[in-house]
């Protein structure tokens, strides 16, 4: 089964058009910590009781694990759940909130006085630039508020912004690809140098194992000083399964030998994590290529798949990385890390646009928790709310 | 590195330099072009704005469009803007005479500071200056350990008190561990945070109140788009900063956030990271980068990396050999281990003038593969054959090829193109007698 797959297959979405309160996202998190319950009390008593009744969430409390178990078994017996976490939603809105201040702000602070005319219209392209969606978007966009307000379309700040918002949507919602469910599912993790590779898979590790699965990550990455302690440390925080060889090693050696413990060890997801690598080195991307082969040659019937990690941060480059890594392992999806700075992951626009690969996951902070699967529809309203 | 940038310049200058009569629109529309190049680049959006204003005004302000070259004067005013930006004369790291400097890295996650510290210890280790890593990123999983692999791999000595300590008391004990030992040079690795995490950057902040620090250097991933000149402003105005270290450049199509941050927060450069290798640190020259951005080369730097990889001594014995075609396998390896120490092929071809360009062109991959399989076959033979290559039958050559791992006629090809370059220089030995003494380098 598809990762994402894994992550969304119980949050299922009743009203689609509601994207303005934390609604949606609590429900997800209510999910979430059905099944936190689910593995602390494991009692199938609870689970009724957790599913037969309503649920209140109380966003203030903190984020400590610990005190999330206690609470959550506390209340459970009481037959009366009250969530604790502070909600998802609220932390995407809390990481994308420098970035919800300048551009909803800025918007409105350009069109608030008097028409669309050449100077707002260079102010926004500004605006657009800054975020890092590129020129092509930018110009695009531009083009059709033109357009719009000539026809008196568009006339104040809120239709802009709504417009706007419609348009970004647009971009992002692609269908995910069908795949075929494997068991082991394998992921081979890939990017460029210092995106969050490993601390990725950590968290991805993390939220399988909360699910009950049985996770193996692979220490693919044997050039850089220390990766493979890195991904060990991980492996021991969510009590995963670990295969390594020295650093050093051919990492296709590493996979072929992770691949065939996993397929004998019974594993339900094997996370690979593989080297930094720039795309413009041809002899690094080629190994990437190996690497998918020898997946294939331990066993043809798996079915892999490639997530390219992007750094919000990155600038245009991101674009290029994208597709260079696309053309070699040809990419399933998006993780985009790093959205709790002042970035915009603007970049995100003209990758999902141009190269029609989903983003699946968005990273929102260092915590384990700090992993969620990617709507576009939150993302767009955190930015914009 | 910058070769898009270089690239899509080099096109828009092409169509200018054709140009007899330069009209402002003319001006105008290349200039809108300019801006599009670099804002696809990632300069920042406003050191674009200025500058494409400045270059206009200077262009207009003076009689240049109606001079007779008004293309090639654009792209000189280009150049002196670019420059402008980039900042002036290189700068150094200061040491200072009395007591042990200290330098701290500081920046985002994954922006490169562990490998640039080994890379400074490792530049300066070269010249002779005692030093001591320190590790100070007790937040990351394996974060010491990899100052310790790296340290190891280099020969320095890391100092570390494990992930419980703070990072101030960390620099203090360091300090004092580093006194008595006589260490000219201790280079602080810190954890990687956000610029907007008050809770980091105060631990920042603490470190620079309870010591004397030389050098805050901000190390930036050169891929950061738009927001590389807030998060070097933040840091700058929180912690206060000495200077930059842009890493990652050997990728492609950047360079924006280089353009961009000398310019907004007036820190100068002061290295560049070019590869994932210990050696590829180099000082940063504005002039020389702006020269490379438009497609000048840097001949410079070429200059410098032949001088620091060839010895005189030897060049000059080697020469001799050229001459008289004494030439041996046994110098060819000698050179190409020479060649290797300068960089990648391709490397050095970048910084060759119009090379760019050229390159593009004829899309040409230089394979760095070729050096490889050519060292193993000369790394097969015995010392008679190097010296003595026409010994070599066809019952050695067998044993060479499956020695190196090749086929036979890649030996044969090899050995072929030896007597060939002996050929050759014998007859530039004999044309350089007749010339006069040309100062020489061996290729």
């Amino acid at each position: 089964m598809a990762l994402w797959k894994f992550f969304t297959k119980k949050s299922k979405k009743d009203d689609k058009n509601e994207c303005v309160e934390n609604k949606e996202q609590n429900k997800h998190e209510v999910e979430d910590n059905k099944e936190d319950l689910i593995e602390n009390t494991k009692e199938e008593k609870t689970k009724d009781i957790i599913e037969n009744n309503n649920v209140k969430i109380n966003e203030e409390i903190g984020i400590n694990d610990e005190i999330v178990e206690e609470k959550t078994k506390i209340i459970a017996e009481s037959n009366n759940i009250e969530l604790s976490k502070e909600s998802w939603f609220a932390r995407l809105k809390k990481g994308l909130s420098k970035t919800r201040d300048s551009f909803t702000y800025n918007v409105r602070k350009i069109l608030n006085f008097g028409e669309i005319d050449a100077d707002t219209l260079e102010e926004l392209e500004e605006l657009f630039i800054q975020s890092d969606i590129g020129t092509n978007i930018t110009f695009d966009l531009i083009e059709k508020i033109e357009k719009q307000s000539i026809l008196g379309k568009l006339k104040n700040s809120d239709e802009v912004i709504s417009f706007l918002k419609k348009e970004f949507i647009k971009t992002l919602e692609i269908e995910t690809r069908e795949k075929k469910s494997t068991k082991p599912s394998v992921t081979l993790v890939v990017g460029v140098n210092g995106v969050g590779k490993t601390t990725t898979i950590g968290k991805l590790a993390h939220h399988l194992k909360k699910g009950g699965s049985k996770v193996m990550m692979i220490a693919g990455d044997t050039f850089r000083a220390a990766a493979i302690e890195q991904l060990e440390i991980w492996a021991k925080r969510t009590d995963s399964v670990i295969v390594k060889h020295n650093e050093g090693a051919d990492s296709a050696s590493v996979v072929f030998d992770g691949i065939n413990s996993g397929i004998s060890k019974n594993m339900d997801f094997i996370l690979i994590d593989t080297a930094g690598r720039l795309h413009n080195k041809v002899n690094l991307m080629k190994e990437l290529e190996k690497i998918k082969n020898v997946i294939k040659k331990a066993n043809d019937n798996i079915e892999i798949e490639t997530l390219l990690v992007i750094d919000s941060t990155s600038g245009q480059n991101g674009l290029i990385q994208a597709r260079s890594f696309k053309q070699v392992v040809d990419i399933d999806g998006i993780i985009l890390t790093k959205l709790d700075g002042t970035a915009k992951g603007g970049i995100i626009f003209p990758i999902v646009s141009e190269l029609k690969v989903p983003v699946v996951f968005i990273g929102v902070g260092e915590g384990v928790d700090d992993l969620r699967f990617f709507d576009s529809e939150d993302f767009i309203s955190a930015l914009f709310d | 590195m910058f070769e898009n940038l270089t690239e899509k310049l080099g096109d828009i200058f092409d169509k200018l330099k054709g140009k007899g009569k330069l009209t402002e629109k003319d001006l105008d529309i290349t200039l809108r072009e300019v801006k599009l190049v670099l804002l696809g680049a990632d300069v920042n959006f406003k050191v674009v704005k200025d500058f494409i204003k400045n270059v206009k005004e200077k262009s207009l302000g003076s009689e240049i469009l109606k001079s007779l070259s008004p293309g090639h004067q654009v792209i000189k005013i280009v150049n002196e803007e670019l420059v402008d930006i980039l900042g002036g004369e290189n700068e150094k790291i200061i040491f200072n005479s009395n007591r042990v400097t200290k330098i701290m890295l500081v920046g985002l996650q994954g922006s490169g500071k562990t490998t640039t510290c080994a890379k400074i210890a490792y530049n300066y280790k070269a010249q002779n200056k005692k030093i001591l890593l320190v590790a100070a990123d007790i937040y990351r999983p394996a974060a010491i350990k990899q100052l310790k692999v790296l340290g190891d791999s280099i020969g320095v000595e890391v100092f570390s008190m494990g992930d419980k300590e703070e990072p101030w008391k960390i620099l203090k004990a360091a300090e004092e561990y580093a006194v008595p030992k006589g260490i000219d040079l201790i280079i602080l690795d810190t954890a990687g945070r956000l610029h907007i995490d008050e809770n980091l950057m105060e631990e920042l902040s603490l470190i620079k109140q309870n010591n004397i620090v030389d050098e805050t250097l901000l190390v930036v991933d050169a891929m950061t788009g738009q927001d590389a000149v807030n998060v070097a402003d933040k840091f700058n105005e929180k912690i206060g900063l000495s200077g930059l270290i842009l890493t990652k450049l050997d990728g492609d199509a950047r360079g924006g956030a280089a353009l961009s941050i000398k310019k907004v927060t007036g820190k100068p450069i002061k290295y560049i990271g070019v590869g994932e290798k210990i050696n590829q640190l180099e000082s940063f020259y504005p002039d020389r980068m702006a020269s490379r951005i438009l497609g000048m080369g840097d001949v410079l730097t070429l200059i410098e990396k032949a001088q620091s990889a060839f010895n005189e001594e030897e060049a000059k014995e080697l020469e001799k050999k050229f001459r008289k075609a004494e030439f041996t396998f046994e110098d060819f390896y000698k050179q190409l281990q020479q060649i290797k120490k300068m960089g990648s092929i391709s490397d050095i071809m970048n910084m060759i003038p119009g090379m760019g360009k050229l390159k593009k062109m004829q899309d040409v991959q230089v394979d760095e593969k070729e050096l490889v399989y050519v060292e193993a076959i000369i790394n097969s033979m015995t010392k008679e054959e190097r010296i003595r290559p026409n010994v070599i039958d066809g019952s050695r050559k067998k044993r060479i090829a499956s020695g190196a791992g090749r086929n036979v006629q890649e030996v044969n090809r090899l050995l072929k193109q030896f007597e060939d370059m002996k050929k050759m220089m014998k007859n530039m030995g004999k044309m350089q007698k007749m010339m006069g003494k040309m100062p020489g380098f061996p290729f």
